[in-house]
């Protein structure tokens, strides 16, 4: 195990370059994704009151339970729009309650985007309110008091709709999983390591005189597949350590398993780096490949951002790229799936691993060049 | 023998790197492979490295095939690479560690080694340092010293004193030397004459990947021992000069270089002054004269006609 | 000025000659980049109409709330919003929505018309998928407006109405649509635009590597042995490197235009100016971080986050509201100088802001230099 030990003391103590290069530098991308939302906005409203009075509040306050308000004045409405700021606006116009109240039926001024039928929802929630509205004012025949207090008892009424997200055992993995994502991207940067440092070795001619002693090209490849592969595993492992008590996340009911779909994952990275070290012919060309491989494969894979969210065609080219299947598989198991379920991905990434593989095969001809 | 390849060949496409090489190298000799670059020196260390395939003929090393049994061969040599092939990462004694670790030492008997070969190399005081910081020479001593750590029967140098300060130089030729003396057997190849004349007690000679001449220097410089070498400098150069100087009976050759004509010749008594007469009726003159002894350089001009380090 | 030429064309050279590795960044890497950000993300700028959200209708209650219920979800403004698909069970529910075949379940529990009926308080649950914030409110809008008739109807009861009759106030509303064709960008708009920005803000590693060329490697040193003054040298590094970024920025720009159908609005002349001004700005920042910091390692760290940060403030990867009162953090970022020009001049926004970034952008430029020069003279001493 010479080769073993002495790569990972040499690895250990090139520690600038592994931090700044392979860990930060994505671990930073991947935090500014995270912050992201990538569904559409819910729908921005546009509140213009020139009535003011406590049924317009409660109107307000009844859109405002759904799709966030905001207060404009009258002039600020086109430049609000243009600017999607709000994606509607409603006008109250002076006098609305009064004439409503007064068992009339008031119109609301409104301004919509052409282009999107985005604020219907809030029409048909304005429109079922200002039913009721009008349902209880006839009720109360033009007596303000009772008129607002049918109002009140309405909006207390005993019909409810609860929402909650959907998640098993009753915790959401999502924030987890979004954190699972970036720590793959990081770990295929880190991959790229692994070229760089075998193509260094074969530059430095450190190969050559490796291959000169009675130490076998299996072995020596042996060796450093696992060097690498320790320390993706140690990544993997210190990152779920802290996501459950640093961040105090839930990564599913079986950590084990998940541990081992990542560490599956881990074993493809290397492979990957074992195939670009025999396909780059410097560290120069390695380094570029990789950085203009990576982030590409990262978003088509659904590491910086969910897969769902993309058009059909990028979710095709991604059923291609192999972290989506590492990825697809930790989401089942977070989901406390049996491993039986993800044999299909984990059979997709065994496949590419061996492909990898292949395609790193380093021969003993390749040795004296 | 302690080496032997019999009928040695190696193609790169239509290329032979290696044509039909038979030679036997003896324990304890210091065996230099001389030629020019492009002759076949590496691809025959390569190949009894056992890191390059054998397309004809086999190498026996310690009366073994190396095909077949390389890591058992290969327990037992030391291979100092033509390119520095040493970590920059590790210290110095890390380095020599590393690689006597990959040869099966350990424990005590590895650091009693580690020592040893820094010392030998006069790099004991530099054991901690890396070698990011070290002169060329010293670098090239490290790589001479993780060759040597695990005290191999057949020790290989592939062109050791390529590029370093003279110091380094005379320090890697005594080492060469005391290993010697030690009993070690050494192929060293060069293609610097002077370092083969010093330390080589036998010589192989190659070009386009044949061996052309083979044996000790004396034997070797007895091969031309029967010409003469004689170097003119000229007033007044014409190429008649040429012409009448060749149409004088033992002239082999002649080269005419700028002002300087050199002559290849059989040894014979009144050579030196016939040359003058011919160079003067072709209307030249004669500005200097000299005979020369042949050299190993001379060897190899005579053999290849051309010069070793083009 | 014939050695600045000189200085500049052996720059311009170098940068072609390394064609397969820093210029092929500077063009495949944002092209690549425009086109997955652009479809991946075009639901977040999406300003057309939206599909009806696919929910699993789970109603287990027989009495009068239930048919009701089942009318609601058959109404035609309903079915505009929602695609309904019924299902026997919550476990199959629960299993449309981990193969998110469905976005959300709605549940009406078999109890609701009976506690209806009982006056007691009666729950519709809705389950949504996570990070359907915009499909999860959207159907929670939809059920309120179900059960606003039924609270409704019951106010009036208790009011003393003995025949309470609840209508929505359909027509109610006076709509005056309006129209935003290009005046937004759609999402391959907007990351033609932040992809440059961030692929000239990279440029700055082409300062840096320039200048560190000049001053921390031999051959640089050589050319200061010459005849060549210290101030030369760095314009001429830094026109040559200003050259190439430009002409990568310009086939970004075309490439866009052409093949992703990316509007550049009408004003090509402002667009390449301000374009032009970020490239010497980049090269400048990145040849001060050099003259300065004088590790070509250390400040090609630095440089490189610096970009992320830059380019993630200015909404580069992705549209980002700041709370107002943060929102000034965002002019720290030169990329959001530079976005805000060219999205203003692209899309009419205010002229005086666009020239207020401009002349942040020259005072940067201006600094920049100073900073940089300055610190040539001193380690030319």
């Amino acid at each position: 195990m010479t080769v073993f030990k002495y790569a990972l003391k040499r690895l250990l103590r090139n520690k600038l370059n592994l931090f700044t290069i392979f860990l930060l530098t994505p671990l930073f991308i991947a935090l500014t994704f995270s912050m992201g939302n990538f569904d559409r906005n819910g729908v921005n409203v546009g509140w213009v009151d020139l009535d003011g009075t406590p049924l317009t509040g409660m109107l307000r306050d009844a859109i405002a339970d759904s799709s966030p308000v905001h207060e404009l004045e009258e002039e600020e409405i086109r430049i609000s729009l243009a600017r999607s700021k709000v994606d509607y606006v409603l006008v109250a116009d002076a006098g609305f309650s009064e004439e409503l109240i007064g068992g009339g039926a008031p119109k609301l001024r409104s301004y919509s985007i052409q282009e999107t039928n985005i604020a219907n929802q809030v029409i048909l929630k304005v429109e079922g309110f200002l039913g009721a509205a009008q349902g209880i004012a006839e009720t109360a025949g033009g007596d303000e008091d009772a008129f607002y207090a049918g109002m009140n008892s309405f909006l207390q009424g005993n019909f409810t709709v609860s929402t909650g997200l959907y998640s098993t055992n009753g915790r959401s993995v999502e924030a987890a999983l979004s954190g699972l994502g970036q720590l793959a991207m990081a770990m295929m940067f880190l991959s790229t390591f692994t070229a760089i440092n075998l193509i260094k070795e074969r530059e430095n001619r450190t190969f050559y005189r490796v291959m000169a002693s009675p130490c076998s090209l299996r072995n020596y490849m042996l060796q450093n597949v696992l060097v690498f592969f320790s320390v993706l595993l140690c990544q993997v492992g210190v990152m779920f350590l802290s996501v459950r008590y640093i961040f105090n996340m839930y990564l599913g009911p079986a950590v084990l398993k998940l541990f081992l779909v990542m560490a599956v994952f881990a074993l493809l990275c290397v492979a990957m780096g074992i195939a670009l070290a025999t396909a780059a012919r410097s560290v120069r060309q390695a380094s570029t490949i990789s950085s203009l491989v990576i982030t590409p494969i990262s978003m088509l894979s659904g590491l910086l951002w969910p897969r769902w969210i993309m058009p059909d065609f990028l979710q095709t080219i991604g059923r291609y790229l192999p972290p989506t299947w590492a990825i697809e598989a930790a989401h089942k198991v977070m989901l406390g799936k049996p491993l039986r379920s993800v044999s299909l991905e984990l059979s997709i990434l065994l496949g590419f691993i061996a492909v990898f593989f292949l395609l790193g095969t380093w021969r003993r001809a390749d040795v004296a060049k | 023998m302690l080496v032997e390849m019999k009928n040695l060949v190696k193609r790169y496409g239509n290329n032979l790197a290696v044509d039909n090489v038979n030679l036997e190298i003896a324990e304890g000799e210091v065996f230099g492979l001389l030629g020019p670059n492009g002759a076949g020196k590496t691809t025959i260390i390569n190949m009894l490295l056992g890191l390059t395939k054998v397309d004809g003929g086999e190498i026996i090393i310690f009366g073994k095939r190396v095909n077949g049994n390389r890591e058992d061969v290969s327990k037992h040599i030391g291979i100092v690479p033509q390119e520095l092939a040493i970590y920059e990462d590790l210290t110095a004694a890390e380095n020599v560690a590393f690689f006597g670790r990959l040869y099966g030492l350990k424990g005590k008997l590895l650091q009693q080694r580690v020592a040893e070969a820094l010392a030998f190399t006069g790099l004991s005081d530099k054991r901690k340092e890396f070698p990011k910081k070290f002169s060329g020479g010293m670098k090239r001593r490290l790589n001479i010293a993780c060759a040597l750590m695990h005290r191999p029967r057949l020790i290989i140098m592939d062109e050791p004193t390529v590029g370093i300060d003279p110091q380094s130089r005379n320090h890697i030729l005594s080492s060469v030397e005391d290993l010697h003396q030690q009993g070690s057997t050494i192929i060293y190849t060069s293609h610097y004459m002077e370092e083969v004349e010093e330390l080589c007690t036998r010589i192989a000679i190659m070009d386009q990947g044949r061996v052309i001449a083979l044996g000790s220097k004396e034997e070797l410089k007895e091969l031309v021992s029967s010409e003469e070498r004689i170097v003119v400098e000229l007033a007044g150069v014409n190429y008649t000069v040429v012409d009448e100087v060749r149409k004088i009976s033992g002239v082999k050759d002649c080269i005419l270089t700028d002002s300087t004509l050199t002559v290849l010749a059989s040894k014979r008594p009144s050579l030196i002054s016939s040359i003058v007469d011919a160079i003067t009726s072709a209307g030249a003159e004669v500005i200097s004269l000299s005979a020369e002894k042949p050299t190993l350089e001379s060897v190899f001009l005579t053999l290849t006609g051309k010069t070793l380090r083009d | 000025m014939s050695r600045i030429i000189t200085i500049a064309r052996r720059t311009i050279v170098q940068n072609l000659r390394d064609t397969g590795n820093a210029l092929g960044q500077m063009l495949i890497f944002p092209i690549l980049l425009i086109f997955i950000l652009g479809n991946a993300l075009a639901p977040m700028y999406d300003v057309g109409n939206v599909d009806p959200t696919v929910v699993g209708y789970l109603n287990e209650d027989s009495g009068p709330m239930g048919r009701l219920a089942d009318e609601f979800m058959n109404m035609p403004e309903v079915k505009d919003l929602l695609d309904v698909r019924p299902v026997d069970s919550v476990t199959q529910g629960n299993n449309l929505l981990q193969d998110m075949d469905i976005t959300a379940l709605i549940h009406i529990p078999g109890d609701y018309s009976t506690k209806v009926i009982a006056g007691q308080e009666a729950e519709i649950a809705i389950t949504v998928l996570p990070g359907r914030t915009f499909r999860g409110a959207l159907v929670e809008t939809v059920m309120e407006s179900f059960i606003c008739g039924s609270n409704a109807t019951q106010a009036m009861l208790a009011m003393g109405n003995p025949q309470p009759e609840y209508r929505p106030a359909h027509g109610t509303i006076e709509d005056q649509p309006f129209s935003v064709s290009g005046l937004m960008p759609d999402a391959m708009d907007y990351y033609a635009v932040t992809m440059l920005v961030m692929i000239v803000m990279y440029g700055t590693m082409y300062g840096a590597y320039g200048m560190a060329a000049n001053n921390l490697y031999p051959v640089g040193r050589r050319v200061k042995a010459s005849p060549v003054r210290p101030g030369e040298q760095y314009i001429g590094t830094t026109i040559g490197n200003v050259a190439t970024i430009f002409v990568s920025s310009l086939v970004i720009i075309a490439f866009s235009h052409f093949a992703y159908g990316v509007n550049w609005g009408d004003n090509l002349f402002l667009i390449l100016l301000i374009t032009f001004l970020h490239v010497i700005l980049a090269v400048g920042l990145g040849s001060m971080a050099i003259a300065v910091m004088r590790d070509e390692k250390r400040a090609s760290v630095l440089i490189n986050l610096l970009v992320i940060a830059w380019t993630f403030l200015a909404g580069g990867y992705f549209k980002i509201t700041l709370p107002s009162a943060f929102s000034w953090i965002q002019y720290f970022s030169p990329s959001f100088l530079v976005q805000t020009a060219l999205f203003n001049t692209i899309y009419g926004g205010p002229f005086s802001q666009t020239l207020l970034m401009l002349a942040a952008m020259i005072g940067i430029i201006l600094l920049s230099g100073i900073i940089g020069i300055a610190a040539e003279r001193r380690s030319g001493q």
